[in-house]
């Protein structure tokens, strides 16, 4: 195959977007609350319907504004509903973003007359396609995936190494983290804004639901393998990349070899990762039932 | 073709969708109460790429694309999600809210994978695997509708016939192997159960929202009661509503998805429940609180004449008639209770009303309220002498209101017995006559 500076880009939309989605993932998985993202990935679809029906137009920022206000809003009607009905709450999350991505489709059907924002688009999402739109900046031509991705990728870097102390009180102790003077309830809704926004940015490459992939699966692997959580969330990015790379190589290298058409990058990358995960789970299982050794013996 | 509301095909696709509904809503109740309502949600996408090799298969051997042979696809995938879910909580790695979000992200993603390679392929039935994704019910042939019926009566069957079994394993599944029974194999048995729904319902609502069917009504039902067999009846019947209004819904609107109308048709049961359900609902809620405020404000008013009472004579027997005799001006209730005007007239109305009070220029009671008013008094001692002697009950009084509740969970002691009946012989009889049964405030 011959390597095009469209692959490139596709290559490097895909990498920065398993950095992007590390941080909120590796939050979520640590926290024993990834069902959060698969809530916010349905649920922000009424938020894109009606910012593109206002604005007519996909115009980024308004739909990010869209995404943040409705997953907040889900994340305070499901506080609300756990403190007033004292029901289980994974069924409550599935009910309120069933009902949210309910009413997302239907807004966007009657939206969708005129439209190029369809409702399979939602599902299956085009990362192949997102280097054909670009904008120039100082002379280069970048598709804009690339740069929300890049500088969503850079936020959360410089979050991580500047509050790396207050985000593992948030995730592993939040009454300490309390009680040391971290506003933990501001955490916890700046996460949910954070997770809204990277789920717009993903949302274009990957589509409603393998986003959900992206943001677990490497952190679910991760978690296997270390203890400190910098090297936590260095393992995630290091996994969420290598499936993003093998998802190109088996949807778009593998079939031009063979010279057939290429299929969805984020599905393969959701597979391979997932395969990834099933065998460290596989040898993870083993190496647990490990004979006490000298060094592993408590003292 | 649709200008009558029960056109033939349509009350086939009527009856499916309705039996359906009824299954799925009684299996919802178990899930739920087992805490396991969203694996309907990793087995639901995992339909997805079962239905796409299906589909590939079938068109690579160059045979018809039938409804069934998708489904059987769907089978067998579904089924690795269910397996893989157990596999995963066996090894207890991962955490069920984890291990879900991972199971339907990556099979749905391969499943795009795979529907992305068909979407390219030179033929046009691929519009056939969208109805799976959004749901169409009014596309249900006869067949499909019979099959779906059957399969969920099965369903239904075998979840009454294993009632017992699956009944002690939600509530209490230690309780349940003392019993005999094996919690993992009611485990299996819900997961299969859920299975066989999800494949009869993915062409009514399609993959995403399947699980509203079991989610939704067993969260209704359970706003209305706490008893299991009418939660059962309740849920069922939600269920058989909500896929009713929503299918015949959906048959109107031909250009809308079909999923998207049925949830919004029963997320109306639920937003009614949620508002007015009897167990739990928010108005209910607020009410029962502000009854319980308005109890203890009458108590308060009451405990109003005992203190007064003390005040003026400490030395004196309690007696009825120095109760009655004994009234009370505006001023001093209001400093003694601490209360607004308002908030003191509105309780002086409620007490009036039951005949217990007279209010002419002060406040008196009268028999009946005299009466009420010891009763109090009494309860009020019998918690202090009783959190005095046995402080361990002071957990069981701070969360019930109610004495004949407290009484029923506790049973006292024979020594704290024998020493009210010694220490206090008037509280002793009175209490034993309160707890009796007799009315009080």
């Amino acid at each position: 195959m011959i390597f095009t500076s469209i692959d490139a880009w596709i290559l490097g939309i895909s990498i920065f977007a398993a950095i992007a989605a590390a941080l909120p993932g590796g939050i979520l998985v640590l926290r024993k609350n990834a069902l959060m993202s698969d809530a916010i990935s349905h649920a922000i679809l009424p938020g894109l319907a009606i910012a593109f029906i206002i604005t007519n137009s996909r115009n980024s920022i308004i739909m990010f504004i869209g995404a943040v206000i409705v997953a907040v809003l889900l994340v305070l009607l499901l506080e609300y509903l756990q403190k007033t009905l004292r029901t289980e709450a994974n069924a409550l999350l599935g009910i309120l973003f069933s009902i949210f991505f309910s009413i997302g489709l239907l807004l966007m059907v009657q939206g969708a007359d005129n439209v190029d924002l369809d409702p399979s688009c939602v599902l299956f999402g085009a990362l192949e396609l997102t280097p054909l739109i670009s904008i120039s900046i100082f002379g280069l031509s970048i598709p804009p995936a690339f740069i929300q991705l890049f500088v969503l990728s850079i936020i959360h870097l410089v979050v991580f190494v500047f509050f790396k102390k207050e985000i593992s009180l948030f995730i592993f102790d939040p009454l300490y983290a309390r009680m040391q003077g971290i506003p933990v309830r501001t955490i916890r809704y700046l996460l949910i804004i954070d997770i809204a926004i990277t789920n717009v940015a993903l949302f274009e490459i990957a589509g409603s639901i393998i986003t959900i992939a992206l943001f677990v699966i490497p952190a679910a692997t991760a978690q296997l393998f270390s203890k400190n959580i910098t090297v936590f969330f260095l393992v995630t990015t290091a996994f969420g990349v290598t499936a993003m790379i093998s998802g190109f190589l088996i949807s778009i290298a593998l079939p031009a070899l063979a010279s057939l058409p290429n299929t969805s990058i984020a599905g393969g990358a959701a597979t391979t990762g997932f395969i990834i995960l099933l065998f460290s789970m596989m040898i993870k299982s083993k190496t647990n039932f490990r004979k006490p050794t000298k060094s592993n013996l408590p003292a | 073709m649709h200008e009558l509301p029960f056109h033939y095909n349509t009350l086939v696709v009527l009856f499916g969708t309705c039996t359906l509904g009824l299954s799925s809503g009684v299996l919802g109740v178990f899930l739920l109460l087992r805490r396991r309502s969203l694996i309907g949600d990793a087995i639901s996408h995992g339909s997805l790429p079962g239905i796409a090799l299906a589909f590939l298969i079938l068109f690579a051997l160059g045979m018809r694309i039938s409804t069934f042979g998708l489904l059987l696809g769907a089978a067998v995938t579904c089924f690795i999600a269910l397996s893989s879910l157990q596999y995963f909580s066996s090894l207890k790695i991962l955490d069920e809210g984890t291990s879900i979000a991972v199971i339907l992200s990556a099979l749905f993603g391969f499943g795009i994978f795979l529907l992305t390679i068909i979407q390219k392929l030179p033929t046009s039935s691929a519009s056939g695997i969208n109805r799976f994704l959004y749901g169409k019910p009014a596309a249900m042939l006869f067949s499909d509708a019979i099959v779906i019926s059957i399969i969920s009566c099965i369903t239904l069957t075998l979840i009454l016939i294993f009632y017992r079994p699956i009944h002690a394993c939600v509530f209490d599944s230690l309780f349940a192997r003392t019993l005999g029974y094996k919690p993992e194999r009611v485990d299996i048995l819900l997961g299969l159960s859920s299975l066989l729904m999800v494949l009869s319902g993915l062409q009514a609502t399609g993959i995403i929202l399947i699980i509203t069917f079991l989610i939704i009504p067993a969260v209704s039902a359970q706003l209305w009661t706490k008893q299991l067999p009418t939660m059962l009846f309740l849920s069922g019947g939600f269920g058989l509503c909500s896929t009713f209004i929503g299918t015949m819904l959906s048959t109107r609107f031909e250009n809308a998805p079909a999923g998207p109308i049925i949830v919004l048709s029963s997320s109306v049961i639920f937003v009614f429940s949620v508002l007015l359900g009897k167990r739990g609902g928010i108005i209910s809620t607020s009410l029962e609180l502000r009854s319980q405020k308005k109890k203890r404000c009458i108590q308060q008013l009451l405990r109003v004449w005992q203190t007064s009472f003390e005040n003026i004579s400490p030395d004196e027997e309690f007696s009825l008639d120095s109760l009655s005799s004994l009234s009370l001006p505006h001023a001093y209730v209001l400093e003694k209770t601490g209360w607004t005007p308002t908030q003191l007239y509105g309780i002086a109305k409620l007490l009036r009303r039951n005949g217990w009070i007279e209010i002419v220029e002060e406040y008196t009671l009268t028999p009946d309220g005299v009466r009420a008013a010891l009763t109090t008094m009494r309860r009020h001692e019998l918690y202090h002498f009783l959190i005095r002697n046995e402080p361990s009950l002071l957990h069981t009084f701070s969360n019930t209101n109610n004495m004949q509740e407290t009484r029923a969970r506790t049973q006292l002691s024979p020594e704290i017995h024998s020493l009210l009946q010694e220490e206090h012989p008037i509280l002793f009889s009175e209490t034993v006559e309160l707890l009796m049964g007799e009315r009080y405030v």
